[in-house]
């Protein structure tokens, strides 16, 4: 989709055309989905934020001021997530699914090992485990750039800060997921444990 | 933390962060670089630190990517049930989507508010300000309804002879009280120069209005209070004292209705403003008197409503 689609696709929301902004909600539910999920960690919430971050969008479009389209439904997922969190951390409840990290590919050198599977869902269960151990700001910038991809203006953009806050929230979720990982050194990839051989 | 916030000011950013963290990226330009190098010949734990941080970043880049497990399309339906569920909060932000400098007005009113309370604070703790009787209140001015009340005859502005003829329905009058009988008794104890009934009268220089020798007493509490209007002979000015419950508080209050504006001349209603004060707060104050605490606390609460008011709004509006 051309960023003019786009443009004219909003134009056609603005006045109330359902069909354009389902063409967005196609567009953009996969990204949307990811964050949420990786944000709350628990896919049946997960579904229903996402579904409310596209009704919300709609209902608000109006408030739309250009930017990053992407970015400012982000922004709208993310607060509707940092809400979540906050109210089953006043519960304190804990409701989330172990299986929102997996690989696509082995993080082991061989691929032939028969137990690079076994391996890669323990260091799957150690990212979970380290990710959750995030603060919720600093776990979004590193989802939003780390795993997901995006560039850092649109990160600042989705949660509306500054590029400068998110580097420095970015280099705080780095240095802590890298503490929290080395705690179990087996489980990293061959090329982070053999230079802590070396080391 | 000084550095920090002068960087912030300047516009400056964390260069050492931002060639950190193109560094772990693998973008970082030469310079970058040659900074970054220059950081791990002074901290050698530091090149272990990038390379596990390199490593990180590549395990987080294969993690699998998401897709969305089935279509989120909206209906009308869908917006239409969520606009019945929204909070009235909500409501109220959709209120200010348009004019969002509207939004700001709870937070100009917290800011005044909060501003205000420190004002009191300061003028409470200088002397500048006051705290008056606690017992200007509205339950004080209700209980004085059954009192003769200066305002009775201050509020709509009858001075002299003319208030010999009443004025009932004033606007300023107080809640139940028969004004108009008061006002003619007043006006009858004015033009009587001494009063024959138990003691009581009233004694003024220049009686006005048409004579009648009543005597200057009455009952006005429908509940069987009986409030009777002192002032003692020889006293030139008079004095205004009532009885039932009859305190300083309601003396106080009395001073106190009695507007700015009330009636210069030798009249009734000046001489219950003198009366008042004559009678009035048992505290001297030197500073402006007002109901301190009342005012603190209803501003702080005014403030808090409003803080909350902004930041219900602003997460309503999903900012």
């Amino acid at each position: 989709m051309t960023s003019f689609d786009e443009q004219r696709l909003i134009q056609l929301t603005r006045d109330g055309d359902y069909d354009a902004f389902n063409r967005l909600v196609i567009e953009y539910q996969d990204a949307v989905f990811a964050v949420v999920l990786r944000t709350v960690r628990n896919r049946a919430v997960a579904e229903d934020i996402t579904q409310d971050t596209f009704i919300s969008a709609f209902r608000k479009i109006s408030s739309y001021r250009g930017g990053i389209f992407r970015a400012w439904l982000f922004r709208i997922a993310k607060n509707a997530s940092l809400d979540y969190l906050r109210k089953i951390a006043r519960r304190s409840e804990t409701s989330i699914d172990e299986d929102i990290v997996y690989f696509s590919e082995t993080v082991s050198d061989d691929k032939q090992d028969p137990v690079a599977d076994a391996l890669n869902a323990e260091l799957a269960r150690l990212i979970e485990h380290c990710m959750s151990g995030l603060s919720d700001e600093h776990r979004f910038a590193m989802v939003l750039i780390d795993v997901e991809g995006y560039q850092y203006d649109e990160a600042a953009e989705s949660i509306g800060v500054s590029i400068g806050t998110v580097k420095s929230r970015l280099n705080r979720a780095r240095a802590r997921m890298r503490d929290c990982v080395q705690q179990d050194p087996e489980l990293l990839p061959a090329s982070m444990r053999l230079y802590n051989k070396e080391n | 933390m000084a550095r920090r916030l002068l960087n912030r000011l300047t516009g400056r950013t964390y260069s050492s962060n931002d060639a950190v963290n193109a560094y772990v990226e693998g973008t970082a330009s030469s310079d970058e670089i040659r900074l970054v190098k220059e950081m791990v010949r002074k901290n050698v734990a530091l090149e272990k630190d990038l390379y596990t941080q390199q490593a990180l970043r590549a395990v987080l880049g294969k993690i699998e990517k998401i897709e969305a497990p089935r279509s989120f399309a909206i209906t009308p339906e869908m917006v239409a049930a969520a606009a019945g569920s929204d909070s009235w909060l909500s409501r109220l932000a959709e209120v200010f989507e348009t004019q969002r400098t509207l939004a700001l007005a709870p937070a100009i009113i917290a800011v005044i508010a909060a501003l205000s309370v420190a004002l009191l604070t300061i003028g409470d703790i200088t002397g500048v300000v006051d705290q008056s009787d606690s017992s200007f209140s509205m339950a004080a001015i209700a209980e004085s309804d059954s009192t003769i009340s200066g305002s009775a005859t201050g509020s709509d502005g009858p001075t002299g002879a003319s208030g010999a003829q009443g004025n009932p329905g004033s606007p300023g009058s107080l809640g139940s009280f028969d004004q108009s009988a008061v006002t003619t008794e007043m006006a009858a104890a004015v033009q009587a120069p001494t009063s024959a009934d138990a003691g009581l009268g009233l004694s003024v220089p220049e009686p006005t209005g048409q004579a009648d020798s009543a005597p200057f007493e009455r009952t006005v509490d429908d509940a069987g209070g009986t409030a009777l209007l002192v002032i003692p002979e020889g006293n030139a000015i008079g004095e205004l004292s009532t009885t039932k419950s009859a305190g300083p508080d309601e003396s106080i209050a009395n001073n106190d209705l009695i507007p700015s504006d009330a009636p210069t001349s030798p009249s009734l209603g000046t001489e219950f403003a003198y009366g008042g004060e004559l009678v009035s707060s048992p505290s001297s104050n030197k500073g402006i008197s007002l109901p301190l605490r009342q005012l603190q606390a209803g501003l702080a609460a005014l403030a808090v409503a409003a803080i909350g008011a902004w930041v219900g709004l602003r997460r309503a509006r999903g900012e």
